[in-house]
């Protein structure tokens, strides 16, 4: 970061929440909203779609949230650059695809991060997440209040 | 004679996964080829033990892609059970507006996100043909690199849709807004001007897909017709008054490739004695026929294609004008022609937002009696036209209002056969003679089923996840190549 703060995020959780711990990423963005920030949009869809391209330009920076099966423990966090290729086995978008048609489309700038929450129990029709994975979205929510805090003209 | 097999998993650019087997002998000629669905039907035994009135809110959770179908089905099913069909003039018009919101922006997305690469690349002059764009072309993000214009509309196309559904379900995902026997909420002079304000830009964008896709059906014909193509059955929901489509409500009809009515204009509560499906050793996902034809000559085709083929007329002016041109092709009879999904689905982005515009003039969306109800049922059924085909939601209740039982047949299950008669007609055509899979292969194939944009969905996606695997076995089962595209 430059150290100029930016005046809207955008936190972006997706992810399947009937598949036990892929619903990280929904989660923490439920558990952010649920601060009622100024200046901080939260959103959560079962995937990244083309049409959430238009909602990050809106904003300045964008933290995507996903659960993953192979991160470090509690979490990874990561900054994005855009990428013209996506995954071909794409129903979604990748993040870095989202920010490469945010720029295309919308001629936006918008700084993108990846917080990828461990999780380790990914069965069908599971509507609650293991305990490990709930520790780790513990420290996941606490180290993200930090970021928006120290990027984010607001205080929490 | 021995044989090979080809494996291709997942398919690409498909809702979910997908593998694709084909079979070879010792001469390099095709001798079958088949399309495996990973079908979660646990979803079924998840909902048993629920109140009914929570199915409409959970039912959503079966599928990213298409959750307001399955939450109006499930809604529509959920009415009877109240004794509340018969909506309140304010509950049915949202109720539509929301359902076509959805199919607006579900067929803007498999357009402009899916196909258009398809249809976009190779026809620009170049020596391409119209399935021979390079892997690294045939997406969005390529799209959006030679064409920006289009991408900006596909992806405007996409969120109007979703601010659509967000107005009328409350949410964009996991929306509240339809419940038994009515809807929780009306549409408001505010929501209602916002969706106003950008609906003729909206109809604009969508008469040229309609012209883009129409464009590229007429100036490829002679390589369209026969690709995947194969003559079908058709099955659709009409209106019931006159068979226009109609794709929230209506009556199942069904015609065969000739255009003769087989199945006609039967009431969906009566979906049993109608449609029957047939389960294969070989494939997890079910195959759906018309019972009275068997599981032989029964089998049929959803969704765009066997819509327009089925229905009487649309009901809607710009798009009946676009249909009476698709149906000219044909001479009036059923289009066959598995590629020509595409144009179809483009006309039906024009109807639905056509009946947006309508339904947003109408001062009943701004009614306050939106909740109704009736004797009591325990068993129901609820079905609607989700934007890739018919989807059947069958459930009964205890007298505790506990689901008992649960049976969806989704839209992509009713074009199971159709998919497989898709990549054997293409693997027949373009493999035989062949000894590995090339790009342009593989591509054809993805191409064929793309087409149905079918949902393989009830998935996920979690990092990492979701590689192609292209694998080649011998007639012994032994993996003779493999390939892997991140």
């Amino acid at each position: 970061m430059s150290g100029e703060k930016i005046k809207k995020i955008l936190i972006f959780g997706y992810g399947n929440v009937l598949r036990g711990d892929d619903g990280l990423g929904q989660m923490l963005s439920e558990k952010i909203e649920a601060l009622r920030l100024e200046g901080v949009t939260c959103e959560s869809d079962i995937q990244l779609e083309i049409e959430d391209s238009a909602i990050a330009a809106e904003h300045g920076i964008i933290v995507f949230a996903d659960s993953s099966v192979d991160c470090k423990e509690p979490y990874e966090f990561t900054k994005l650059s855009p990428k013209e290729s996506v995954s071909i086995t794409s129903h979604s978008v990748a993040p870095e695809g989202i920010l490469h048609l945010a720029g295309l489309c919308f001629n936006s700038s918008v700084q993108g991060y990846l917080l990828a929450i461990r999780g380790y129990e990914f069965n069908f029709f599971v509507d609650r997440i293991s305990k490990q994975a709930e520790q780790n979205l513990n420290e996941a929510f606490e180290f993200l209040k930090g970021f928006i805090s120290d990027n984010c003209e607001i205080h929490i | 004679m021995g044989t090979r097999k080809y494996t291709i998993l997942p398919v690409t650019r498909v809702e979910g996964h997908g593998k694709v087997t084909i079979h070879m002998n010792e001469a390099n000629e095709v001798t079958e080829a088949r399309l495996h669905i990973v079908e979660f039907r646990g979803f079924e035994r998840f909902i048993l033990g629920r109140p009914y009135w929570e199915v409409p809110v959970i039912v959503q959770r079966l599928c990213g892609i298409c959750p307001v179908s399955h939450h109006l089905a499930a809604a529509k099913a959920m009415d009877r059970i109240v004794g509340g069909e018969d909506l309140t003039p304010t509950a049915e018009k949202m109720r539509r507006l929301m359902h076509y919101g959805q199919m607006f922006q579900s067929h803007a997305l498999h357009f402009f996100h899916l196909s258009s690469p398809d249809l976009l690349f190779g026809t620009d002059g170049t020596a391409l043909s119209a399935f021979d764009a390079p892997p690294e072309m045939r997406n969005i993000l390529a799209v959006a690199g030679k064409f920006p214009e289009l991408a900006v509309q596909g992806v405007m196309m996409r969120k109007y849709g979703q601010e659509v559904i967000k107005a009328t379900a409350g949410k964009k995902i996991h929306g509240t807004g339809a419940i038994p026997g009515g809807i929780n909420k009306n549409l408001s002079i505010e929501e209602r001007d916002f969706l106003l304000k950008d609906i003729d830009k909206m109809i604009e964008w969508s008469k040229s897909a309609v012209k883009i896709a129409k464009d590229f059906t007429l100036g490829h014909v002679e390589e369209l017709l026969p690709f995947g193509s194969f003559d079908s059955n058709h099955l659709s929901l009409v209106r019931k008054s006159d068979g226009a489509l109609d794709l929230y409500d209506g009556v199942l009809r069904a015609v065969d490739k000739d255009g003769n009515r087989i199945v006609d204009d039967v009431d969906y509560q009566r979906y049993l004695e109608v449609v029957s499906e047939e389960v294969r050793s070989w494939s997890y996902m079910k195959f759906p026929f018309i019972k009275k034809l068997g599981h032989e000559q029964g089998w049929y085709r959803v969704g765009p294609l066997a819509r327009l083929n089925t229905a009487s007329f649309i009901p809607t002016p710009l798009a009946e004008n676009e249909r009476k041109e698709f149906k000219a092709v044909t001479n009036g009879k059923p289009n066959n022609v598995t590629m020509c999904y595409h144009w179809a689905r483009m006309i039906e982005l024009l109807h639905s937002i056509e009946m947006i515009q309508e339904l947003l003039h109408d001062s009943d969306l701004q009614g306050t009696d939106l909740v109704t109800s009736g004797p009591r049922r325990e068993e129901t059924v609820g079905v609607l036209e989700a934007p890739r085909g018919t989807l059947f939601h069958h459930y009964r209740v205890d007298k505790n209002d506990a689901v008992v039982m649960a049976n969806l047949i989704v839209s992509t299950t009713n074009n199971n056969e159709p998919m497989n008669q898709a990549v054997k007609r293409v693997a027949k055509d373009h493999f035989t003679g062949k000894s590995n899979i090339t790009e342009n292969l593989l591509n054809r194939i993805e191409v064929a089923i793309r087409a149905y944009d079918p949902c393989l969905s009830c998935a996920t996606h979690a990092l990492g996840k979701m590689p192609l695997v292209v694998e080649l076995y011998d007639a012994g089962n032994s993996l003779l190549d493999s390939k892997i595209r991140e």
